[in-house]
């Protein structure tokens, strides 16, 4: 095929808005008559709420509404229904939201929330999934109690939120199989997306009619939009979500945070908008977060390094409420073996509650944090047997054709080719494990590969509105967030219709009119809307011909479009380019063209057994990719650089080649911040570095980082112009492979990041 | 005194303006000139979002009053392109690939602006040290030095 | 929006000490001031902003007295002075090491001495120069050394009607050269967990004059007299640098907290300790800075 859009590196579509600042993100919504909103958040990581009072506040002039738990009881969330949208009995960790205020000014709202009085009754805290797991301290007493709408499986009278299990084979019997049985424990710290913009919403309420709009940053409208009708009581369709621009996303807005906060004052105001926005403080204590993790790993493997057996428990940190932990939990069950050939595997994975803010989807959904622990016991094995790292994967991994622990038969795999150009783009080949510079820094290299799938079964669907000058609007609802989407989807939109890239706009997203797409998560959005995309192109062409076809006066089966020109078999003259179809007039006084297509995965999937998961298709497209790390330890000091990466990521095939390496690049020192900065710090509940300079995400200075990619294209049969997703898979494997350089540089096996230059120096392994 | 009468220059425009003294410089250009570009991510002198320019040396405006700026000339992201034109340093940031989500951006490229007026032509180190204090999230870095280099580069502007 | 106050700004001298003395909350920069007024850890009902005040803003050098750097200098500035790298660089690269371009546009030396934190960039160098402070109240203005203005974390000497008014700073000998390193987690935008600063005297190899300086080590930012006093006088040759190390680090009284550990810092303490001797010694002997 003779590609003319896609497979170019285009210009984003949406960078001139943003490099004028004229992009309108969540907080530069404002509405006439708006009200400030102000949360009163709980001191306390854990008590019962004895009193709110409220009078203080009330006095106070110019604010207009007070409100607490008790005026509004009703729990929601999207797996299972255990989170107060203002507690109302007791707090569950610190941070969370007591009462609202909504006043004339932001300054009144938040001086009145002051005035709030709460009389708590302090709890036991549970801080850590140890402790969790005694469960002499239970955060939800009663699991029972609660309406579970969506896949969560939480276990009575523990702080198990959620479970999971993998089985394959049989696991004692593949560790009798097995030469070398290795066992290993690796740990994630809790992390913060960080975005640059915090949690924002506008709402206002319509008190006659009920109906609720709601202006937000919001990644997943329609993932969103059941969730706010439910905990509000109101029909689907009086709850609007309009759409403003995100300020990052990369999971952190996909739970609704400032949404329902905003609704529930709303509620209370006489129609008057309410405008609340989190703090940078306000971000980091109650907000969204990645859960820490706890992984065991039990491997078996032959003397040659063929793996046997792996069994492996995950332990996620999930925080106060479930959200989306089961989630995470299902799809790093899935990964947690990473991309190799295990004839026995077993995983359990377990959502503890904890008196902290709230684990959910993070960028990877789980697989960073299990490529780290099975990267690190590949390493480990492979120090065990004497055998080359790269040598040790390349000898296990999946290929085309292999049976993977969830018993599907792989096709369009790419692992191999992507560790070996990782593998190339650092030199792997011609270097030691580790070495020792001029200036005397430990160095070494290490690996690492994943595999992650994307959610199925998901449906997205798109309307082309072709106006009536031949330019294209396009309806739909993949969530713009840096990622790019909107300029992928234009480009094959482009790509199909023969219409230039600037005559091709997208419409904004409003659950108002948007077309229903799931959700943008789990880097699905260049899959499904681009298959979706070219869905409905087919029917714009298809109503293009037949009126052409009505005007040249011949019979629609003799018209074609090529290259976006309308034209009639064998007659040359009887032609008309897309762009000039107002002139040509066939457009005049005729019904819209408007294609609509829609995209579903429901037909291809086969539903995982709950208990093995065995499935001959869990997902209509895994995402593998491998990386490769050059770091330097000064051992006087246990500072760390990471010096080089090399990575490789089968995209399938790149629709917008520099959008695909952004979205490498970006990761690549996100994964850095991960590996090596980034920590949430709790103490009994209390957050201790909520703020941008204790929580240190990587600076200019922190950056420089020489970087070699390679866009490995191994086709997507099911894929539009055969791409696959690439939102989350370059965050994967960069902490994996940091950690398996410093640990190859110092010789040493840490086992938890971040890696701290205390830990190099004492050797603190857990 | 509560509130103060300031004049100031956003842009090129002047503007009077009674204001409380408590009103962050940022707050004013969002709130009361509805100048939405300039950003808001930490308040506390930590992300950079919120830089500006204040009498060509770039600060963060949620660190400073309002009242602070009486008699100062403001430049934002706003006043970057002119009649229609984009700033070279706007259209290097496009054409480098510098933007993802966007929100760092007009910090980003205030701070930038002032690193070229500086240095007309920065190396990478300088370009690291300079903007230092403004994080971005999504991109990685490397593509907005790339695109700062572009930009000096480019013909200066008039 | 930050909690209403009422602002004064002086340019009288006197009358900004009498207003501190009446409980206004003096800023200068303030880039710790709304940092934390913002966060709701500070809620005044006056603030004195003093950047009226024009000769508090002046900062000079003269060979026989040295530096004096009015109180209101900022960071930005001295960054930018060249002078201060030939002659103080130390107190450059702890300058030029706070926060980010744009706090040091706004932040004051001043500001950073006032402040009182242990973790202040500016303070080891300043300490290790011997900088006196010129402090100015209601009844009349006194000299006090740098090294004893802290008396606790976040406290200083300052009465209630005082100001940090100049900070002098005397010329460095001829022959002598100086260093502060910084040990962050991040590479940028970030406190130090351990500074260390050394000023260094040569005589040939004999060392004329030490001084060590550090931050984050104690309450307070503090000398490592000890050390200096045993190495005063001494073939810097017949010394060990690990020795050095060990013991201006048995000086500091560093804690643990969720940071770092107190073992954690000792360690890091006699390597940084080390390298900022090194680092100073090449310099003295490379004969510049
Ligand atoms: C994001 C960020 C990063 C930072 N990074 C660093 C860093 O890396 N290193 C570092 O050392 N600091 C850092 N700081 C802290 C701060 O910027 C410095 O301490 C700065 O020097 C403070 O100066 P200022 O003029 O802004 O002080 P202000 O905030 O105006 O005042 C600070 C304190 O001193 C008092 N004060 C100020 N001037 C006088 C005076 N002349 N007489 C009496 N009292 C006075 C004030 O009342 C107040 O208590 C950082 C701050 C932020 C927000
Ligand atoms: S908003 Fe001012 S620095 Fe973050
Ligand atoms: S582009 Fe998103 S924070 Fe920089």
């Amino acid at each position: 095929m003779d590609l003319k859009v896609v497979g170019k590196p285009v210009a984003r579509k949406d960078a001139i808005e943003k490099v004028t600042g004229q992009t309108k993100f969540g907080a530069d919504i404002d509405l006439p008559g708006q009200l400030y909103g102000a949360v009163c958040r709980s001191t306390y990581p854990h008590a019962t709420i004895k009193n709110v009072n409220t009078e203080m506040a009330l006095k106070l002039p110019g604010v207009r509404a007070v409100i607490t738990g008790k005026d509004y009881t009703k729990l929601y969330g999207q797996f299972i229904e255990d989170q107060p949208v203002i507690a109302f009995d007791k707090v569950r960790y610190q941070g969370e939201p007591v009462a609202l205020v909504a006043a004339e000014d932001l300054l009144t709202a938040q001086e009145a929330a002051r005035l709030i009085e709460i009389e708590y009754e302090p709890l036991p805290v549970v801080n850590s999934i140890d402790e969790a797991l005694t469960n002499e301290t239970l955060l939800h007493e009663d699991w029972s109690k609660y309406n579970i709408p969506g896949a969560c499986h939480p276990v009575q009278n523990t702080n198990i939120g959620d479970t999971f299990t993998l089985r394959k084979g049989d696991i004692e019997q593949g560790f009798k199989e097995s030469d070398l049985v290795v066992e290993n424990k690796f740990s994630c710290s809790m992390l913060q997306h960080t975005t640059i913009e915090t949690h924002t919403a506008t709402a206002y309420v319509n008190q006659i009619t009920g109906e609720i709009t709601v202006y937000t940053p919001a990644q997943s409208p329609f993932t969103i939009r059941p969730v706010l009708a439910k905990a509000f009581n109101v029909p689907l369709e009086k709850i609007r979500i309009i759409c403003t621009a995100i300020g990052g996303g990369f999971g952190s807005k996909y739970e609704v945070r400032a949404e329902p906060l905003a609704i529930a004052l709303a509620l209370f105001t006489n129609g008057r908008p309410v405008k609340l926005q989190f703090s940078r403080e306000e971000e980091f204590m109650a907000s969204v977060a990645r859960a820490p993790a706890q992984i065991h790993l039990k491997t078996g493997v032959k003397k040659d390094g063929t793996l046997v057996a792996q069994q492996v428990k995950i332990y996620w940190d999930t925080g106060a409420y479930v959200t989306t932990g089961p989630r995470v939990n299902y799809n790093a069950g899935f990964a947690a073996c990473g991309p190799y050939k295990i004839p026995h595997a077993w995983v359990d994975g377990y959502c503890l509650v904890t008196n902290k803010s709230l684990g959910t989807a993070y960028r990877g959904f789980g697989v960073p944090e299990v490529a780290c622990a099975h990267e690190f016991q590949m390493d480990c094995i492979a120090k065990e047997l004497g055998l080359d790292p790269l040598e040790l994967r390349l000898k296990n991994v999946l290929e085309e054709g292999d049976i993977s622990v969830t018993g599907e038969v792989m096709q369009s795999i790419a692992v191999k080719e992507c560790l070996e150009e990782a593998a190339k783009n650092i030199g792997w080949y011609d270097k030691p494990l580790n070495w020792t510079t001029q200036d005397g820094k430990l160095a070494g290299k290490g690996i690492a590969c994943f595999c992650k799938l994307t959610g199925t079964p998901s449906t997205t669907s798109t309307v082309l509105k072709l106006n009536e000058n031949g330019s294209l609007t396009i309806q739909y609802s993949g969530r713009e967030m840096g990622q790019g989407v909107t300029t992928v989807i234009p480009q094959m939109a482009a790509e199909a219709l023969g219409i230039s890239l600037d005559k091709i706009h997208m419409a904004p997203v409003d659950t108002a009119y948007s077309p229903y797409d799931k959700t943008t998560t789990s880097s699905r959005s260049t899959f499904h809307g681009g298959n979706a995309v070219l869905m409905a192109a087919e029917q714009i062409k298809e109503q293009l011909l037949d009126l052409a076809a009505k005007y040249f006066q011949v019979s629609p089966s003799q018209m074609e479009y090529v290259d976006g020109v309308i034209r009639c078999k064998g007659e040359p003259t009887k032609a008309i380019h897309i762009e000039d179809i107002e002139a040509s007039g066939i457009l005049k006084e005729q019904p819209p063209v408007i294609g609509n297509g829609t995209y579903s995965t429901l037909n291809l999937y086969y539903k995982p057994d709950p208990l093995t998961r065995q499935s001959k298709r869990p997902t209509v497209m895994w995402m593998f990719g491998a990386q490769a790390a050059i770091t330097e330890v000064d051992p006087a000091t246990g500072c760390i650089k990471l010096k080089t990466i090399g990575a490789a990521h089968d995209v399938g095939y790149a629709i917008n080649p520099v959008g695909c390496l952004q979205q490498i690049e970006g990761p690549i020192i996100m994964g850095l911040g991960h590996a090596l900065l980034e920590e949430m710090i709790y103490e009994n509940g209390i957050l201790r570095n909520g703020n941008m300079v204790d929580y240190k995400v990587p600076t200019f200075q922190d950056s420089d980082v020489e970087m070699k990619i390679t866009l490995v294209e191994k086709q997507h049969p099911e894929g539009p112009f055969g791409a696959k997703g690439i939102g989350e898979p370059g965050i994967c494997p960069v902490a994996a492979a940091i950690v398996n350089s410093v640990n190859a540089a110092c010789e040493a096996n840490l086992n938890s990041i971040p890696i701290k230059p205390e830990h190099v120096l004492f050797r603190k392994e857990d | 005194m509560k509130t103060l009468t300031i004049q100031v220059t956003v842009n090129g425009e002047a503007f009077c303006k009674t204001v409380g003294v408590n009103m962050t410089l940022l707050e004013f250009l969002r709130e009361e000139l509805h100048l939405t570009g300039t950003k808001l991510g930490c308040n506390e002198g930590e992300c950079g979002a919120c830089t500006v320019l204040v009498d060509g040396k770039p600060v963060n405006s949620c660190l400073m009053l309002a009242v602070e700026a009486d008699g100062a000339e403001i430049f934002t992201v706003e006043g970057l392109a002119k009649d229609g034109t984009l700033h070279p340093l706007q259209e290097a940031f496009i054409e480098a690939g510098a933007v993802q989500c966007g929100f760092c951006t007009p910090g980003m490229l205030m701070s930038a602006k002032a690193l070229l007026d500086k240095y007309p032509k920065p190396t990478a180190q300088q370009i690291r040290k300079e903007l230092e204090g403004n994080i971005c999230r999504c991109t990685g870095y490397d593509r907005i030095v790339k695109a700062i280099i572009l930009a000096s580069e480019m013909n200066k502007e008039g | 929006m930050l909690p209403q106050f009422e602002l004064y700004r002086p340019t009288n001298l006197l009358e900004a000490c009498r207003l501190k003395a009446q409980g206004a909350v003096v800023v200068a920069g303030g880039t710790d001031v709304y940092v934390a007024m913002h966060g709701g850890k500070l809620r005044p009902q006056a603030l004195v902003d003093i950047k009226g005040i024009a000769d508090m803003q002046e900062a000079t050098y003269d060979q026989n007295s040295g530096l004096t750097i009015g109180a209101l200098t900022t960071h930005r500035t001295i960054e930018e002075w060249e002078l201060v790298k030939q002659k103080y660089y130390a107190l450059f690269e702890g300058c030029s090491q706070v926060g980010s371009v744009q706090i040091r546009q706004r932040g004051t030396i001043g500001g950073n001495i006032c402040n009182g934190a242990p973790s202040a960039d500016s303070v080891g160098p300043l300490l290790v120069f011997g900088a006196e402070c010129l402090v100015v109240g209601e009844k009349g203005q006194r000299k006090v050394p740098l090294a004893g203005f802290f008396t606790g974390p976040k406290k200083t000497i300052l009465a209630d009607d005082e100001l940090l008014y100049k900070i002098l700073v005397p010329p460095p000998a001829p022959n002598s050269a100086s260093a502060y390193i910084k040990y962050t987690r991040r590479r940028a935008m970030d406190l130090a967990l351990l500074g260390v600063s050394i000023y260094l005297a040569l005589d040939k190899s004999r060392i004329e004059e030490l001084r060590i300086a550090f931050a984050t080590a104690a309450p307070t930012p503090m000398r490592a007299y000890q050390t200096e006093a045993k190495l005063r006088g001494k073939d810097y040759r017949s010394i060990s640098l690990a020795d050095i190390g060990k013991m201006a680090a048995a000086e500091a009284n560093p804690r643990s907290s969720w940071r770092a550990s107190r073992e954690f810092r000792l360690r890091l303490l006699e390597q940084l300790v080390q390298q900022a001797f090194t680092t100073a010694l090449q310099r003295a002997e490379g004969g510049d800075l």
